[in-house]
């Protein structure tokens, strides 16, 4: 009876067992990189909105202070939205009638919150305060990027538990001067400045930024 | 209190103006499929543990309590919300307190309350209130959780048909314009009235209307002490004890720091004056003269376990002694002569408490005795009767009965209170109450009272309507809303506003006007405002009384020589007299002496159970004066013999979800005449049994170094301090160093720690079936040990949370490093890391640690401690030392540029009313708790083992006066 | 080649997996197996939709049957394929018949005891994090914790005895690939056959790495067996705290593995009638070192109760609630089971009987799970707090667990005799030829 597979046959295969490790590989290395990469944590990705709200314009062009919306950055936890009235003190005349500040209206009018879609969401096990990071020289930039570059809000950052430890674990080089904490752009300049220096500036403990309670509870 | 009405929106899904009303709707959502998906994946072994559709619904109940519905929306999205207008701290999530005052049985107790978003979060003590101090009871924790009872009732009901919502004023209003002339017929029945609110209104009811009569009664209210008043001074004044001065102090089958009111603030009292006399001074000792152990009496440091009738004869015994009375009877008790020596001794300093339960001639007794001893204006002092009924309670009650059965009443309006079920079972009160032709009650459930009255009104929870009260010894408290009333409801002094037809029955204007008369106008807006800041009344302590003793004030004490037991009636330690049972967390809150749980048992002596054949579980039958009771029995070491210890407040048939159906009804058996002590009673086996579930099975310590005792000024003496080799590194700690010491010598096992902690931390309920499997959460729990003879045995307690352990065996065998020592020394336990695998939990050998074996939790539990997280299933969870006040507090002090200092208290710290439990940092030698560390009582459980637990113990001490009786 | 398949041995043997149908009793067999599979399905379903809950499980007793049935297991898996690779160590004559279907035992209990570490998980989906890859959350295992040793062991287990187990397979895949006569089973046994020819050179070289393998194996299972105690001897548990551990579990370990090839080489032979390949020598010689095994247990029971008396009033007050606390009958069932029960393969008569054989193997092995519940469960009452306390009682769902991971036992083995030469064919040619390659 003729053999099934030639000695040829035989020994293309056994070769072709000594791709398989390469495959393994090649699919461990691609899962690396892919839960690494900033389509797989929604960088740059916009959320449908009430109202269609351009940081560039505020932030940028008017050069409104971050602090002037949300103003609980450097107290609490939150940073704070804006209250409707907050929006009125322009919007009852600038743009007071357009149809695209209808929801701010109606929102006033029945007294009912106006919801936007955050874009920046931890989760629910991770606890973050805006008001510690702030008064201790992390610029707004420094997470939120460029916004007041931004037409529609975005992710600038992974905000993957890596990525915060990275900071957490040396927080020297990521710090700015208290004057450039709210500022856009140079706050990296600013930065630039010795990271031991900025440490000792904001009097930074480092050892306890790594405790796994800091940010869960 | 606009400043809420911004979130009336949230309220609208509790409120559930979307869709049905939250009481129907969870009946219908428990019908609905994904309801029971949700329901099987929560408790799937219900059904097979043979639970009837009852007991499934109730878990529910507890489940959904918490959970505020199943409202919660898709996890993914996250919403911003702009407010309207306005932007403080609420709407950042933030914490604001306010001052406010809750009651129990008309007594306030001040308490703070924090709010996030317009709710209610967690209450604390108010340091600034006489009966508080900072501190609280169980009960004042647990309000939080009746507040959001989804069993509350949430709208008028006429014969138990619902009726549309806003009925009420018109029903009070037209009520009142059936009036006879003159309110003929026209009855008031509240509870004990503090209030000075609620006082002048009753007052202007009767002015208008003098035919009106205004009732009040409580299961729990200490009537004979008020007419024991009138037999020793011919006038029902009130005693008010003051421990903070008593040297000596002789018990007569009271428990002044279990439930006396003004309980957390004696025990407080006593506490500090044991540990000022730690560093010198003498040492506070305590005589117990009781029948049925109690709180107290686990803290003495002599207890008689006495007969209800012997404790007449001892304490004539010692007045004898004390040369108050001529004829006392000789060799009561062995106790007699050193108490009495001790007392003399302590003259001044000395004090003699009794019972309510003991008869009017026995607090007469003491009364004399403390004035002989020169005691009245020292240790105790007598001031004008706070609560109104100058004829007590139960009198009150029969007068109105005898009215109703007498078709004297046309209109009775209860506001408050459960009499149908909770008066005396001679009374029949309930059948009374369907023979009044216009019967409306106010209520926070739809009780038992609530089906006989003709209508049902619902009552606004405390922490939601204005009002006021006084506490124990008189000061004024103003009890303000802290949270937009879930319900359209009203408050007491606003039904009473509108059944009297007065001008205003808004409950803020009400008690504005009260206290603007009361105060004067003169700059009464800015004396307002600090009185609401502090929630206290400055100097409105009730003064003190000068009386002095009847010629004829010895009475005859009221001997029995009836055949059989005696039954001695008593305020449940978890649901008091009923009020509470609706309530999950006390009635999984495990009983101070007993560890029972979801449960009340009759209290027997084991030598008497076993003469009449009975073992613990046994249910028994016991029959007086034609009535009869079925109750499952508990051996209770150091009870009296022939005696039996029957807790109030179980076996209500309309409580809820929770309290229904649970355990046995002990007001079956009570009479008005004899409200405490019923005598000849029959008891027969029924060969039933029933299991009793309790959180401790074994009571004795097997002889091992567990609860250390030591005699005053001595060490304990540990094995060897020396630390033993380690091949881990010891950690460094640069910062703080957090570390607790538990005072044993002053821990009365009162279990508001344990409340306290499971409301900071989002612990759930998990219900009587899982408890009986040895589940239950409580991340502190309090070891009860007995030693000595059961006949009287000693009594300690040890609240044991985790230790902290700087060598934690559960650290290095977690696969995951889901549990890990931090800068601080914290043992910290990531939940979110967990996988589940148990170890830690099986090296811990303190077994403090908790598993969530099923969803517990709802995904948004209710209420909720923002910044805990809830724990999922299958995770590991334990005592944090309360990590998210030390994380808030390091911030704040980062943003306030300072050290953190002593204002960082755990939960369990702040709320316990001895201030037993200290926590700081034991980095700084200064510290509180550092200076703790360092005295001679201190030592570490287990310590044999090295694990060097943060968590410290500072030994008890015994303190016996030597046989001749001298100090 | 063509001229060993006309031998008779490789004929019978291979004919096996050839045949085109089994007879009704293995489809019933099979059926039943399967029956026990859903079984396990169910068991596994449970916790993973409702919670561990559904499981005796509390505080203390967080173990339960999860436990038990994981330390079983990889006791046998650990005992076969030591058997067996001493066996191809030493070139001994009951390799022929035993080696082949000890090293399947060995595969398929690894794998029945590699259910129990993940599904005993309260969040079984999260298991992989016990294994060290770079996370994006950047937290790695503890490798002080001997869980996370046990996933090692696990899965070195599983790698080291296919290997084993394959590489004795490859020339008698190559038979079968030329005795079969469908293409689909000519093509599916060639591609694992490698294309061997059974030339002088493959011979060598298989040989050469057969045995390096079967050495790999003896210091590896070793050290997996001990393993699995320090789980148990690193704890503070007073009954588990003790250096013995690895001891007690290599020996017990050893004789569940015996027990197991012994019953099932008497069911085999009974079975598929291979008298003639699994004759009287071989289940003779089996007996006694079953026997010699429980004389050893004897020891090791002895030594224990000997150390905890010396080693101090806790280590005395834990033994003495294992003797005659709450689960005492599981002790002392176990004593009855390993030690006494096999003492009857004393007698000659009882060693030539197959029920008697089979009947002894069984008990072996029932008395080492008792053994392994005695430890864990009764291990675990005997605490340092006496308000801590409480009790244990196995649910449903854990006897689920344990019947279908049997159930898949019985499953896999019967596939493998079905499909693949349950006698290493090319071994008894060696043995009837009279010469060892």
């Amino acid at each position: 009876m003729t053999q099934l597979f030639s000695r040829r046959t035989s020994r293309a295969l056994r070769a072709a067992l000594l791709i398989l490790p390469v495959l393994i590989g090649a699919v461990a290395a691609g899962l690396y990189f892919y839960t690494r990469s900033d389509q797989a944590w929604n960088v740059g990705v916009a959320a449908p909105q009430p109202i269609p709200f351009r940081h560039d314009i505020h932030a940028g062009s008017l050069g409104l202070d971050c602090r002037y919306c949300h103003s609980s950055v450097e107290t609490a936890a939150s940073a704070g939205m804006p209250s409707a009235q907050t929006c009125m003190t322009c919007h009852s005349q600038v743009w007071s009638g357009v149809a695209t500040l209808e929801p701010l209206r109606t929102s006033l009018a029945l007294d009912a919150p106006l919801e936007w879609t955050s874009v920046h969401k931890l989760p629910d096990h991770a606890f973050f305060h805006h008001g510690i990071h702030v008064s201790k020289g992390v610029a707004c930039e420094t997470c939120h990027g460029r916004v007041d570059q931004m037409s529609e809000t975005v992710k600038t950052e992974t905000l993957s538990m890596g990525w915060c430890l990275e900071c957490h674990r040396d927080p020297g080089p990521e710090l700015s001067a208290p004057e450039a904490v709210f500022s856009m752009g140079d706050a990296t300049q600013q930065a630039a400045g010795l990271p031991e220096d900025m440490l000792r500036l904001h009097d930074v403990l480092v050892d306890n930024l790594t405790d796994c309670s800091t940010c869960h509870r | 209190m606009n400043k809420y009405d911004a979130y009336r929106t949230d309220f609208a899904a509790l409120t559930g103006q979307q869709g049905p009303r939250l009481w129907r709707s969870l009946e219908e959502l428990a019908d609905t499929p994904e309801m029971r998906r949700f329901i099987e994946a929560e408790f799937p072994y219900i059904n097979e543990a043979r639970t009837d559709r009852r007991t499934f619904l109730r878990l529910m109940g507890a489940s959904l309590a918490m959970a505020g519905l199943t409202a919660c929306g898709d996890p993914t999205v996250a919403p911003l919300y702009s407010q309207p207008r306005g932007n403080w701290a609420d709407a950042l999530g933030q914490a604001s307190t306010f001052a406010s005052l809750l009651d129990l049985d008309g007594y306030g107790r001040g308490v703070l309350v924090e709010t996030r978003n317009g709710r209610p979060v967690k209450i604390e003590g108010n340091p600034l209130h006489p009966a508080s101090l900072g501190a609280t009871d169980v009960f004042a924790q647990a309000e939080l959780l009746s507040l959001y009872d989804p069993d509350r009732s949430q709208g008028a009901f006429y014969n138990g048909k619902d009726v549309d919502d806003r009925a009420a004023p018109r029903v009070l209003a037209e009520a009142r314009a059936a009036f006879a002339p003159g309110g003929e017929g026209v009855r008031i029945l509240t509870g004990p009235v503090t209030s000075p609110t609620l006082r002048a209104l009753i007052s202007a009811m009767q002015r208008e209307y003098p035919a009106a009569r205004a009732h009040e009664y409580s299961p729990i209210a200490d009537d004979n002490s008020r007419a024991g008043a009138v037999l020793a001074f011919g006038r029902p004044v009130q005693a008010v004890h003051d421990f903070s001065r008593a040297d000596v102090i002789l018990t007569l089958g009271a428990d002044p720091f279990g439930d006396m009111e003004g309980h957390v603030r004696h025990a407080r009292d006593f506490a500090d004056r044991r540990r000022a006399a730690h560093s010198g001074g003498m040492l506070p000792r305590l005589y117990a003269a009781e029948s049925t152990p109690s709180l107290s009496g686990a803290r003495a440091d002599h207890r008689a376990v006495l007969r209800p009738a012997e404790i007449g004869f001892f304490a004539r015994a010692v007045a004898s002694r004390l040369g108050v009375v001529q004829d006392g009877p000789s060799d009561v008790h062995p106790m007699v002569e050193t108490a009495a020596a001790d007392l003399s001794r302590a003259g001044s300093n000395a004090l003699v408490v009794v019972g309510r339960e003991q008869p009017a001639a026995l607090h007469a007794l003491a009364y004399a005795i403390n004035a002989a001893l020169g005691a009245s204006g020292t240790t105790s002092r007598y001031i004008e009767p706070l609560t109104a009924a100058e004829t007590g309670h139960m009198a009150s009650l029969a007068a109105l009965a005898e009215d109703m059965a007498a078709g004297a009443v046309s209109q009775l309006l209860i506001i408050g209170g459960n009499p149908a079920y909770d008066a005396p079972a001679d009374l029949d009160f309930a059948d009374l109450i369907r023979r009044v032709p216009v019967s409306i009650h106010l209520g926070l459930y739809r009780d038992e009272t609530a089906a006989a009255a003709r209508w049902h009104l619902p009552r606004k929870h405390a922490l939601e309507s204005w009002g006021d009260g006084r506490a124990f010894e008189g000061t004024a408290g103003i009890r303000q809303p802290v949270a937009t009333p879930l319900f359209d409801a009203f408050s007491d002094e606003e039904a009473l506003a509108l059944f009297l037809g007065a001008d205003t029955h808004d409950g803020n204007d009400i008690v504005r006007t009260y206290w603007r008369d009361a105060l004067g106008a003169a700059d009464f807006e800015q004396s307002w405002t600090a009185i609401l800041a502090d929630g206290v009344v400055p100097n409105s302590a009730a003064p003190a009384l000068d009386v002095s003793l009847q010629p004829d004030w010895d009475q005859q004490l009221p001997s029995e020589a009836l055949p059989g037991l005696t039954v001695l009636f008593a305020p449940d330690p978890s649901v008091w007299d009923g009020r509470y049972a609706n309530n999950g967390w006390l009635q999984e809150l495990p009983r101070p002496l007993t560890k029972i749980v979801w449960d009340n048992a009759a209290l027997i002596a084991p030598a008497t159970a076993e003469t009449l054949g009975l073992k613990t579980g046994d249910i028994a039958s016991f029959n007086a004066g034609g009535r009869s009771l079925l109750a499952p029995i508990r051996l209770m070491p150091g009870h009296a013999l022939e005696t039996v210890t029957m807790p109030l407040g179980y076996g209500r048939r309309a409580a809820g979800r929770i309290g229904t159906g649970v355990g046995f009804n002990a007001y079956a058996l009570r009479t008005s005449h004899a409200p405490w002590i019923a005598t000849g009673v029959e008891v027969v086996r029924t060969g039933e049994a029933h299991a009793l579930v309790t959180t401790q099975d074994h009571h004795g310590m097997e002889g091992r170094d567990i609860v250390r005792i030591v005699a005053p000024d001595q060490a304990v003496e540990t094995p060897s301090t020396e630390p033993q080799p380690s091949f881990y590194p010891d950690y460094a700690y640069e910062g703080h160093a957090w570390g607790m010491t538990i005072d044993l010598d002053t821990c009365l096992g009162c279990n508001a720690c344990v409340i306290a902690c499971q409301a900071e931390n989002n612990v759930p309920i998990v219900g009587r079936d899982e408890v009986a499997r040895g589940r239950e959460m409580h991340w502190l729990r309090i070891d009860r040990y007995h030693a000595g003879d059961v006949e009287d045995p000693d009594t300690y307690f040890q609240p044991v949370p985790c230790m902290h352990c700087e060598k934690a065996p559960c650290e290095v065998v977690c696969p995951v490093n889901a549990t890990v020592h931090s800068s601080e020394g914290l043992n910290e336990m990531v939940y979110n890391r967990c996988i589940g695998t148990r170890t830690c939990s099986n090296n811990c050998p303190y077994k403090v640690r908790r598993f969530n074996w099923f969803d517990y939790s709802p995904p948004d539990p209710e209420p909720r401690n923002p910044d805990v997280s809830v724990r999922p299933r299958g995770v590991m969870e334990k005592c944090t030392y309360c990590v998210q006040r030390i994380s808030a507090a390091r911030i704040d002090a980062k943003l306030e540029g300072r050290r953190i200092g002593e204002e960082l208290m755990t939960a369990c710290q702040q709320a316990c009313p001895t201030r037993a439990i200290t926590f700081g940092d034991i980095n700084d030698p200064a510290s509180a708790v550092s200076r703790l560390k360092a005295s001679p009582r201190n030592y570490a459980l287990l310590g044999e083992l090295d694990t060097r637990p943060r968590t410290t113990y500072l030994a008890r001490v015994a303190n016996p006066a030597d046989p001749e009786g001298s100090g | 080649m063509t001229e060993t398949d006309r031998e008779a041995p490789a004929g019978i043997i291979a004919d096996i997996p050839l045949a085109l149908s089994f007879d009704w009793r293995w489809k019933l067999a099979i059926a039943f197996a399967g029956a026990l599979v859903l079984l396990l399905v169910f068991g596994m379903a449970q916790p993973v939709l409702f919670g561990i809950g559904v499981w005796g499980a509390n505080v203390p007793y967080v173990w339960g049957f999860d436990l038990v049935n994981y330390v079983w297991w990889i006791g046998i898996a650990n005992g076969a394929s030591l058997f067996a690779a001493i066996l191809v160590i030493r070139r001994h004559d009951l390799r022929t018949s035993i080696n082949r279907f000890a090293e399947g035992v060995a595969l398929f209990a690894v794998i029945c005891a590699g259910i129990f570490p993940i599904m005993h998980l309260g969040r079984p989906w999260l298991f992989y994090w016990t294994f060290p890859y770079p996370a994006t959350f950047e937290v790695w295992p503890q490798f002080r914790s001997t869980l996370t040793w046990d996933f090692w062991a696990i899965s070195t287990h599983v790698i080291v005895t296919t290997l084993l187990w394959y590489t004795g397979l490859i020339p008698d895949l190559a038979t079968l690939r030329d005795r079969s006569r469908s293409l689909r089973s000519k093509t599916v046994f060639g591609l694992f056959a490698l294309g061997w020819r059974g030339s002088v050179r493959h011979w060598a070289y298989h040989q050469t790495a057969y045995r390096i393998v079967a050495a790999l194996v003896l210091p590896l299972i070793l050290i997996m067996q001990s393993t699995v105690a320090f789980e148990f001897a690193t704890t503070l548990v007073p009954a588990w705290h003790d250096t013995r551990k690895p001891l007690h579990f290599v020996v017990t370990g050893i004789a569940s593995g015996l027990a197991t090839v012994l019953f099932i080489a008497i069911m085999l032979r009974r079975g598929l009638s291979l008298e003639r390949y699994i004759d009287d020598e071989d289940i003779e010689l089996m007996a006694k070192l079953l026997l010699a095994a429980s004389l050893v247990i004897a020891i090791i029971y002895l030594e224990e109760a000997f150390t905890s008396v010396l080693s101090g009033p806790l280590a005395q007050e834990t033994l003495l609630a294992r003797l005659f606390d709450q689960f005492a009958g599981a002790y002392w069932a176990a004593i009855l089971l390993i030690v006494v029960a096999p003492q009857v393969l004393w007698f000659e008569r009882a060693r030539s009987s197959l029920l008697v054989c089979a009947l002894a193997s069984a008990s072996v092995l029932v008395g080492v799970w008792l053994d392994r519940f005695s430890i864990v469960i009764g291990g675990m009452q005997g605490d340092y707090l006496p308000s801590v306390s409480g009790t244990y009682l196995p649910t449903f769902p854990e006897w689920a667990l344990l019947g279908g991971t049997l159930g898949l036992f019985a499953g896999f083995l019967l596939l493998f005799v079905r499909f693949l030469p349950v006698i290493s064919m090319f071994e008894t040619r060696h043995a009837e030829h009279g010469d060892g390659s």
